[in-house]
Formats: C-alpha cells, structure tokens, sequence
C-alpha cells in the first residue's frame, strides 16, 4: 500500500444497465502528488474507472477510497473540493455567460466568501491565461481556451486531485502542449494528476506513471518506459509506443540507453559528435 | 484530369480583419493523394470549404484570386453549377467532416448511405449495388441495418466515409477525420485511406494535426500557415524541414527528427529524403 494514497479501488466491477461488465476487478492505488496517464482504448473502461474516482458512479462490487476514507461515506460537497474533474469535452461542462462566471459559479456554490470567490477568480484568469477574456461569452472562445476554462472552473473549488479526461484531444501539437505545461504547473504546485489520455506522447513526456486498462482490466501498470517495454500488455491493448522510444528501445548502443521522448533521443544522437570529436583528440 | 485550380487565392470571412487564405495556388488531378497539415487556424478547412465552394457560396465573405473546380470557375457560377457532376453518375466532389455525426442522416446505415446518391439521382438498383460495395469497402457490411447513432466513433466516421464513396467522388475530401477517434480507430481510417489510394480512382484530400500517419499514407503533403502555403511537396522532402515544421506548429515524425540529427553526427550517410517510419530509419542505421 503507499503511504498517504489519494485515491484506492478495491475490486471494483461495473457494468452499465444491460451491457457487459465495463470494470472487471479493478485493484489501484494512486498517491498523493503522482502525475499519473490513464490510458487504452475508448471501452477499455478507462473514462469508467475515473468517474468512480469523482463519484459520479458507484461500484456495482468491490469499494472506491479516497484520503482512506469510502467514498459513499463523503458529502459531495466535500468530495467536490478534494477531487476535480474535467470533462473530455469541455462543453458538456461549460454553461455561464462569461467567463469569469464560468469560473466563479462553483466555489460560490461551495459557500466560499464572495471575496474569496473574486481572488480565486483573478488568480485563475491568470494561470490560464484568459484575463482578457474574462467578460466573453465562453463559446466565443477557441476548443484550446474552452478546454483551459473547464479546467480553470474546477480548480475554482480547489482540489487536490485534478482528474482531466483527454486534455489535449481536438487540440493542436502547440495548444496540447500548452495544456499539458498547465498540468505540470499545477503538478508542481502539489496536487494529484490523473490524465485520460490516447497520445503516447504525452504519457512519454509527462507522465510519472502509466496505467493501461483494456477489457475493464489494469492490464500493466508502471513507469511509462517499463510500460512502453511490455509487449505483451501492448498488443493486449492495441497500443503503440511513441516512434523515439520504437527507435531507440532497438538500437540503445546509438542512443546511449533508451530515451523516451524525442528530444531525449535527439540530444543523446547529437552527444555522439562530442565524443567522436574526443576520440580524435 | 485536373479537378481544382487555385490561383493566387485570398479569403476573408465576414467581419473579420484576418485573411483565411492568402496567396494559396495549388493544383489536384484525378487520383492525387494529398495530405494537408497545419496548426489551428491555418486555413485547412477553410481551403476544403473553397475546394467544395462552401467558402464563399455559403459562408460569405470575400474571395479574391481564381479558384476552379473540375474547370469552372467559383466566384461567377452558382453552388448548384458549380458541383454539377461532370459525370453521369459520379459527384464531382464529397467532404466528410471531423464530427461524423453531424452529417448523418438516416435512421439505419443504409438509409444514410443512400441518401447522397438518390440526390444525385442514380437509379435504384444501382445504388444498392454501390452501398454494398461501400459498405464493403469500409468493412462495415454487418452494420447496414445499425442504428447509426449506437456506433462507435470510428465506425461513424467510416459510415461517413462510406456515404461520400456512394457518390463516386471524384475528389474526395476528409477533413480531421481522425481527431476524435481512439488509437485503434485512427488505424482503421489510416488503413482504409491506404486502400482507397490504391484504387487510383480518387483523388483524395487528408486534413490532420499530426504528421505521423498522415506522412506515410499520402504522396503530397501541403503545410498551411496562417493562411499560407509554406510546403507543398513530397512528404519525405517537406520533413527534411524540421526545424521550420517545428516553428509553425506542426510536429515532425520522430523519424523524420532523428534521421536529421543521425546525419548531422555522420551516423548515417546524407540523403536529400527525410525518414517518415521507425522502420525506415532503423534500416539506414549502421549494423
């Protein structure tokens, strides 16, 4: 067990009415601070498994923790200041006529002080980078704004567990990355981040570790470099590794070892000149 | 034959400062396959909207410079003159969007198959000949009585492919076809473009974000930024440019990256074609 794990499932099966089980004995536990990648198919009951998190679904079998403590056991309240969750697309979520609004309706729901509710408001615009946007009305905005306003409007009720389904999916490389340095700094600042993600990529690039689900199953759950080297549960989810990490994993005596990440791959590929030079001298 | 022409093409949408489009001039024949990559607001589905002549007949806006369709000219014909088959049976040309449920229309798949090509006016029996073969083709023959809304996100996409096939496209466009999609479900459209690229019978026209899959499946590939053309080009010489992709916004194939820096240290011998798979550079390196 980690010692201070936000969030536990413990034997969780689901199925919706009618269909197959979608989670079939989910066992995992995720620590305080991880930056963790979600990933597998769409039905691998990735999207499943993390609204049992949020408690917008309850476990047909087995129990969902969160700080240790069950979660049917929680207000919703309560939950909804521990654990924030974005939708996939953010405009299931949005719904104010501006944008400050947007931001501002859920801790005034919470029954944070109305100048509490402004601070937290500025703050946000900032981080996000929609000051200037503020008064707009939210679907004027482009997909990559939208998406930073839905996850601007969670943090408004500050929790410490972040969950974004699929933060960069309809964005571009720039706006993905984006996204993705929001996460990190919000990361950095000591909160939990759950990412659902297809883009390997990312999970490279970002995540600390990677959970990879099919059939309702965790079927590897590691590093995303001990991930990315289990074929197995690779071919089992239908995933492909980033194309560095397919480059490097086969000729690690170019790269000095296996780099995850283009830019890893680069450098060491560049270093080789600074040694061949060496030798020469 | 060659179906568009674009010269010196500008574009303006409504109330707007910004050009859309700004000096674009490309050409399509019969059976080209074309890839068309660029950040957000580049202009890639604005272009598509002028190769179907959605922009301006439909959107507005000011249109400068000369862009023709299987030969007509856009800013002096109608919308219906414009897209009047060249062909007795065959659509001049077909756009599949990045939400595909937003162009279904019927309440089976067959029913929304048939429906592009009754207002075409092919007969009957043809029409059922050709959504066979449609559905065929894109391997969803067992679905042909589905709901099309219960599908899944890679199956409606193919759906929407399909029903543009039953037209007989001449150019065939799918814009962002992949950019909801799953993994597994980007394969799918990838293999299924790779397929129609082999009938030789259309000339298609791929929009994406990522340069990955599109590279390896098209044999022209077009980079727009901010409403200009930068490359149109073999894939495996626009990608020679990473540096510049990297500055517009468009990210290289790893490959492609490697295969550069592989060079520049003298691992392998220079080469004026950039790698665009994993395989194809692993097979360049040294033993």
């Amino acid at each position: 067990m980690i010692a201070g794990a936000d969030l536990r499932a413990e034997g969780v099966w689901f199925s919706y009415p009618g269909r197959e089980p979608a989670l079939r004995g989910v066992d995992v536990e995720i620590g305080a601070g991880q930056f963790v990648a979600l990933v597998g198919q769409n039905g691998s009951g990735k999207t499943t498994l993390a609204k049992h998190f949020n408690g917008l679904l309850r476990p047909g079998r087995g129990r969902i923790l969160v700080d240790g403590q069950e979660i049917a056991e929680r207000q919703t309240a309560d939950l909804a200041s521990t654990i924030g969750y974005c939708y996939q697309n953010p405009d299931h979520q949005i719904f104010a006529t501006t944008v400050a609004e947007e931001i501002e309706f859920g801790p005034r729901n919470l029954g944070v002080s109305a100048e509490e509710v402004v601070a937290r408001t500025g703050r946000l615009l900032d981080l996000v980078n929609l000051r200037d946007e503020a008064e707009r009305y939210p679907f004027s905005l482009g997909r990559g704004q939208r998406q930073k306003l839905a996850v601007a409007s969670v943090l408004a009720m500050e929790p410490r567990i972040l969950i974004v389904d699929e933060p960069t999916t309809g964005l571009d490389w720039q706006g993905g990355a984006a996204m993705m340095r929001l996460m990190r700094e919000l990361h950095a600042s000591g909160r939990t981040i759950v990412i659902i993600t297809h883009d390997m990529n990312i999970v490279a690039e970002f995540a600390e570790r990677a959970i990879v689900m099919a059939g309702g199953r965790i079927v590897v759950d590691g590093t995303p470099a001990g991930v990315f080297s289990d074929d197995d549960a690779l071919r089992e989810a239908d995933l492909r590794v980033p194309q560095a990490f397919q480059i490097t994993r086969r000729r690690p005596d170019l790269f000095d070892g296996q780099p995850l990440t283009v830019d890893e791959a680069r450098r060491a590929l560049l270093s080789r000149s600074t040694v061949a030079a060496g030798d020469l001298s | 034959m060659r179906l568009a022409e674009l010269s010196d093409v500008g574009f303006r949408y409504r109330d707007t400062t910004e050009s859309a489009l700004d000096g674009v001039s490309l050409t399509i024949d019969d059976g080209e396959v074309i890839g068309l990559a660029g950040p957000t607001g580049a202009g890639k589905t604005t272009l598509c909207m002028a190769l179907v002549g959605l922009v301006p007949h439909a959107t507005g806006g000011v249109l400068a410079g000369s862009v023709r369709i299987g030969g007509r000219e856009s800013a002096s014909s109608s919308l219906g003159e414009l897209l009047t088959p060249l062909d007795a049976d065959r659509a001049l040309v077909a756009v599949t969007f990045q939400d595909p449920e937003s162009q279904i229309v019927g309440m089976t798949v067959e029913e929304d198959l048939a429906f592009g090509a009754e207002n075409l006016g092919v007969r009957r029996d043809e029409i059922r000949r050709r959504i066979d073969e449609s559905l065929d083709f894109v391997r969803l023959g067992h679905l042909r009585e589905a709901f099309p809304y219960a599908l899944s996100g890679g199956q409606k996409q193919r759906v929407a492919i399909a029903a543009a096939l039953v037209m007989r496209p001449r150019l065939l466009i799918l814009d962002e076809p992949t950019s909801e999609l799953d993994p597994h479900g980007r394969a799918e459209i990838f293999e299924l473009i790779g397929r129609l690229a082999s009938t030789g019978d259309y000339a298609v026209v791929v929009v994406e974000h990522a340069l990955d899959d599109l590279a390896a499946a098209v044999d022209r590939l077009i980079i727009l930024e901010a409403g200009r053309i930068v490359f149109d080009d073999r894939p495996d010489h626009v990608l020679r440019k990473v540096d510049r992709l990297i500055e517009i916004g468009v990210r290289p194939p790893d490959a492609s990256v490697l295969g550069l820096a592989a060079e520049q240290v003298g691992l392998i011998a220079p080469t004026d074609r950039a790698f665009v798979t994993p395989d194809e550079l692993l097979e360049a390196f040294p033993r």
